[in-house]
């Protein structure tokens, strides 16, 4: 064993005791006074302010003030379902005012891929919000997952799967368009901002960036089953933006509520 | 005055700890006042440490004690019954610490100065490993580390944390996590002036 093991070890959080007994340490340790020494500065206990009784009876006392029953937030499967319904309904409401000549319109793998997107990025946003909101959780999804996979993935599929042929009037049309989206995104985020609400975010920003993820995922899917037009240039603009729109506007709001 | 007699009576062995917080905060989500009690009197020494230990600068650690407690309580349900507690409630005293920073700098216009290690008398070669070792030392050495390599020693001093549980609590990798405990363990070794068997202070 060497001294860099040493510090590797360590490293390792391994418990003191545990680390001690191991019969290389104990054999590097009677050899190598400076490991000795490091390994004693380590396992020193760190020094705790005097504790005032009277601090900790305020705190007891404030605790008691507001004791009240709590239900623990929801598994995450809960969430992803709860995101999914959010999805359905919200899609479903656009369908019944709008119609669903746009999604009837899709060709080919167009149909199989968007849909595969959108219940991605709806499923990574909630998993990963799901993950923000609860302090000290087990990071499985990365946040910038469900960002990259609309941000990213949306953009790829149109511009590989859809013809740039531009048609009709390209700023009135899609007015309509980013309108609507931004209005879809204002109801999911709102669903979204009620769940968040439920636990407590320690990055305002992440939180934000992660609700507008899955709102813009939603309004995306309820824009598909919508709009009939399926022109590259009109989707990446005016649909695209919906995306840019609640990714700032989420960023900005969580920045606010986190200052 | 810092007491590092009772800090090591009361540092926790960590299973029957762990175990026991995770009982206790399920009975605290269920309003058991008990329980609560029972919280503020296992938790306040480890979040005193953790305050203390990362500088008091920004405040009286009573402070900070306080206003953690409040977000604690705050986002009690944002705490899953069977996973760790510890990372729950040291990611939440970060958190606070980190707003109270904020506020801290806003107000005072201060910068932190994170190179004093090298001119910290306890890297002196001079004096004797057993005097550079005092417990007073163990603070004033981690306060030339770098924020994140110091809070990662801190956090796996305080409430015997696994690497795994340090990730957690701030938000990183366990990789991550083994990588600032290693530069950082070679940093104090630098610091307190040992050197290793390749006769380099940092490794």
């Amino acid at each position: 064993m060497k001294c860099a093991d040493v510090d590797l070890l360590l490293g390792e959080g391994i418990e003191p005791a545990e680390f001690r007994a191991r019969p290389e340490v104990r054999g590097h340790m009677d050899t190598c006074p400076r490991c000795a020494a490091l390994l004693s500065w380590s396992l020193a206990p760190l020094p705790v302010p005097r504790e005032d009784e009277r601090a900790a009876e305020r705190i007891r006392a404030m605790l008691h003030a507001d004791l009240k029953p709590v239900a623990p937030v929801p598994p995450v499967w809960v969430a992803a379902a709860g995101a999914c319904c959010v999805a359905a309904i919200i899609g479903g409401l656009s369908a019944w005012g709008v119609g669903v000549r746009g999604w009837n319109a899709l060709t080919g793998a167009q149909p199989l891929l968007l849909g595969a997107l959108f219940l991605a990025a709806i499923l990574a946003a909630a998993a990963s919000l799901h993950e923000s909101i609860r302090p000290g959780s087990r990071r499985r999804v990365a946040p910038l997952a469900p960002v990259a996979l609309i941000a990213v993935g949306f953009p790829a599929i149109v511009a590989s799967l859809f013809p740039f042929a531009p048609t009709g009037d390209f700023v009135a049309d899609g007015q309509g368009c980013l309108i609507a989206g931004a209005v879809l995104s204002a109801m999911a985020a709102g669903a979204s901002y009620a769940f968040a609400r439920l636990g407590y975010s320690t990055n305002g920003a992440r939180t934000g960036v992660l609700t507008a993820a899955f709102s813009s995922a939603v309004a995306m899917l309820a824009l598909q089953v919508s709009c009939p037009d399926l022109e590259a240039v009109h989707l990446l603009v005016w649909h695209g933006a919906t995306i840019l729109i609640s990714l700032a506007a989420g960023y900005g709001a969580g920045r606010l509520r986190a200052a | 005055m810092p007491s590092t007699d009772r800090a090591r009576e009361s540092r926790p062995d960590t299973g029957l700890f762990q175990q026991e917080l995770l009982t206790l905060m399920v009975r605290y989500q269920q309003a058991d006042a008990g329980a609560a009690d029972e919280l503020v009197r296992l938790l306040n020494p480890v979040l005193s440490r953790y305050f203390y230990a990362l500088g008091g600068s920004t405040g009286p650690v009573d402070d900070l004690l306080q206003e953690c407690w409040l977000r604690l309580h705050r986002a009690r349900r944002s705490y899953r019954p069977g996973e760790p507690v510890l990372p729950w409630v040291l990611a939440i005293a970060r958190h606070t610490r980190v707003d109270q920073y904020r506020r801290w700098q806003r107000s005072s216009g201060r910068e932190s100065n994170i190179d004093l290690m090298a001119e910290h008398p306890s890297a002196d070669p001079r004096v004797p490993i057993e005097n550079r070792l005092r417990a007073d030392q163990i603070l004033a050495l981690m306060d030339g580390l770098p924020e994140g390599q110091r809070e990662v020693l801190i956090m796996l001093k305080v409430g015997g944390m696994s690497v795994e549980d340090v990730a957690r609590a701030t938000e990183s990798t366990a990789p991550a996590v083994k990588q600032k405990a290693y530069r950082a363990y070679q940093a104090v070794r630098r610091a307190l002036g040992l050197k290793n068997d390749r006769g380099e202070g940092s490794g």
